[in-house]
């Protein structure tokens, strides 16, 4: 009796003990698998955390960001920032995490995020403003009469490509953005607001011009070197381009009595830059080339100068409308305000078209006396706009019925080659956004 | 008379003994069987949440349209597009749930499924697979509604939601007479890759 007891305490003791060893290798197993997950959740973790700081201090920078290293959350991360080739106006932030905890192996959990950056192109603008107010100046310096006065987007009105402000969206009703819409502030909405954001919308997000001086010596600089420059200092006559396919007519004064000239725009123009300085410029026709024109005025009597003026259609020759192949691709800069000139001959079925990506440094895009002139039909905006305040092109009455009471109806379509290239020498912002992000 | 007495006595004894021993051993052995059913759970879905988390923070890398992203989005389907091996060409990728097995004593269980490009679609790393529920959000944080390709562009964030069973019942550990399915259930309340919340460009 005595001795089966023992026999019998003995095997259960072994058959348990086999058991509870089977169950704690499942325990350390279990634990295993946690901790593998967790390490690895944790060290890419830290190496998100520490890249979105990398990433705010590229996008907010005074001065470019140096290289830093940070202990975070049991690990340690490294960010370096390097050029990126071939794009030499893009730059890759990379981040380099690992924990003090490692893995089974001995080996400490490890993981890198990735991000590429560029500066920000203004020609993939559809809409982009400084601040969404009115802001027309007639072209003597006086100011329109809904100078100040905020711009609101409402329902019917659309932007079919990105658009931004350095200040804020007012919004009501359903406007829609097609893609993402950022801006320096949230947007104001109105009692009805409820905006249609179909690609997504994010404040805070800020894109810094250029200055006038930095764009115009940049211009200016191209101009002189490989373009055309018209210095019209002395006199501060305007000047007028005719495009005619490949070839330019180039009248100064605009009725030509000082100049009247047709020649190719690659001979005009061989590195396809095209400035007038102290004066006017007048543009319309048929451009077969790819180039920017811009016109600057200066201090003193020449304040008032540096206008671009749409005297009529401004077309590719190739259309890119529905054809991204189309190599013919016009920027159209200004110093000051881009005016659509008054015409009496059109009407409320007239049809504008201009195919190029306008930029005003200090004004707007807009139609001269927009609130005077009858119903002069709709322009069709083939590229986008980049400008200080918010250019409108008429008056109408919201209704309903909607009614037109002056000036343009507009449509903004976004040209998509702009998206990932721009005409020569267009300016683009110190400002840097993401390109790509990359994460294990 | 006492020498009867002894060996009923003893009979009944020994019947408790072996008795309180065979319900140790089914304990232990339930345990035991839970214990691994547990741990085959949790690493199911431990492989399949890593290798999920992987492919949907590339969603849309290097796509030069980030409103192109995602070619479809259901609530048990997604197929999206990205550079997914940083090689230069745009992959197609697709996480999908197939119909419930019939062979396992788990009626719920169904093979997840992951497509990469033209090739035949894998099932994922794990087994056991009893739920995947993808709900997408806008940059708002609303629902998209309706979810149709219209409204793919809007996809901001995606809700995945994963449960994982084991194929056959196991002992419950607070009360061994009862017996049910070893789960395991995470859910990424907001999961979203960077580049479909980028600039075209």
């Amino acid at each position: 009796m005595g001795r089966s007891s023992i026999i019998y305490v003995v095997g259960l003791t072994l058959i348990v003990g086999l058991v509870l060893n089977n169950i704690t290798r499942n325990s350390v197993s279990s634990m295993d698998t946690y901790s593998m997950y967790y390490g690895s959740t944790q060290v890419h973790n830290i190496a998100v955390s520490v890249a979105n700081v990398g990433t705010q201090y590229l996008l907010n920078y005074s001065a470019f960001p140096s290289n830093f290293g940070a202990d975070f959350f049991g690990g340690h991360d490294s960010v370096i920032y390097f050029n990126n080739t071939p794009q030499p106006l893009w730059v890759t932030l990379r981040s380099v995490a690992w924990t003090n905890m490692t893995d089974q192996n001995g080996v400490p959990f490890r993981d890198t995020v990735e991000g590429v950056f560029k500066h920000v192109q203004f020609a993939k603008f559809s809409w982009f403003t400084e601040t969404e107010t009115n802001g027309y100046v007639g072209p003597d310096g006086t100011n329109g009469p809904f100078k100040g006065q905020d711009d609101w987007k409402i329902t019917g009105d659309s932007v079919y490509g990105p658009a931004h402000t350095n200040g804020r969206f007012h919004l009501d009703g359903t406007p829609y953005f097609d893609q993402k819409l950022t801006a320096a502030l949230a947007a104001q909405l109105g009692p009805s607001g409820n905006p249609t954001y179909n690609g997504g919308y994010e404040w805070g997000v800020l894109a810094k011009r250029p200055s006038m001086a930095n764009l115009q010596t940049n211009l200016t600089s191209a101009a002189t070197l490989g373009g055309g420059l018209f210095d019209e200092t002395s006199g501060m006559n305007d000047v007028a381009l005719t495009f005619m396919n490949d070839q330019v007519r180039v009248q100064i004064p605009p009725n030509g009595s000082m100049r009247d000239t047709t020649m190719a725009i690659s001979a005009l123009a061989p590195n396809g830059v095209i400035v007038v300085k102290n004066a006017d410029l007048r543009i319309k026709g048929t451009y077969n080339a790819d180039l920017t024109v811009a016109a600057f005025g200066n201090s003193g009597a020449a304040t008032n100068k540096g206008n671009v003026w749409i005297d009529g259609d401004v077309v590719a020759k190739t259309s890119p409308v529905g054809n991204p192949a189309s190599t013919d691709m016009l920027g159209v800069v200004a110093g000051r305000m881009a005016y659509i000139t008054e015409n009496a001959t059109r009407n409320a079925s007239s049809v504008l078209n201009i195919q190029a990506t306008v930029y005003c440094q200090t004004g707007e895009l807009t139609a001269e006396n927009f609130w005077n002139i009858p119903p002069s039909g709709r322009v069709n905006l083939f590229g986008g706009v980049t400008q200080t305040t918010a250019g409108s092109l008429g008056l109408f009455n919201p209704g309903p019925p909607l009614t037109f009471l002056n000036g343009f109806s507009y449509s903004i379509k976004n040209d998509p080659r702009f998206d990932h290239q721009q005409p020569p020498y267009f300016p683009y912002s110190d400002s840097f956004e993401m390109v790509s992000w990359w994460e294990n | 008379m006492s020498v009867m007495l002894d060996l009923i006595g003893s009979v009944l004894i020994a019947g408790f003994v072996i008795l309180m021993g065979l319900r140790l051993n089914e304990t232990i052995s339930g345990s035991a069987d839970a214990s691994m059913a547990g741990l085959n759970v949790q690493q199911s879905m431990a492989a399949i949440v890593q290798d999920l988390e992987s492919d949907f923070r590339k969603i849309g890398y290097t796509l030069p349209d980030p409103r192109l992203s995602i070619a479809l989005a259901d609530t048990g389907h997604i197929k999206f597009y990205s550079d997914l091996y940083r090689t230069g060409t745009i992959d197609s990728v697709e996480w999908f749930t197939g119909p419930v097995l019939t062979t396992l004593p788990n009626p719920n269980i169904r093979v997840l499924f992951r497509k990469f490009n033209g090739d035949d679609a894998l099932g994922a790393a794990g087994l056991g697979v009893t739920q995947f529920y993808l709900r997408y959000f806008n940059a708002k944080g609303d629902t998209i509604y309706p979810l149709d390709a219209l409204h793919y562009s809007q996809i901001w964030t995606i809700e995945i939601s994963l449960r994982v069973e084991s194929p056959y019942k196991i002992q419950d550990a607070v009360n061994p007479d009862n017996s049910q399915f070893a789960a395991a259930y995470w859910r990424q309340t907001r999961l979203s890759s960077r580049n479909i919340k980028r600039h075209g460009g």
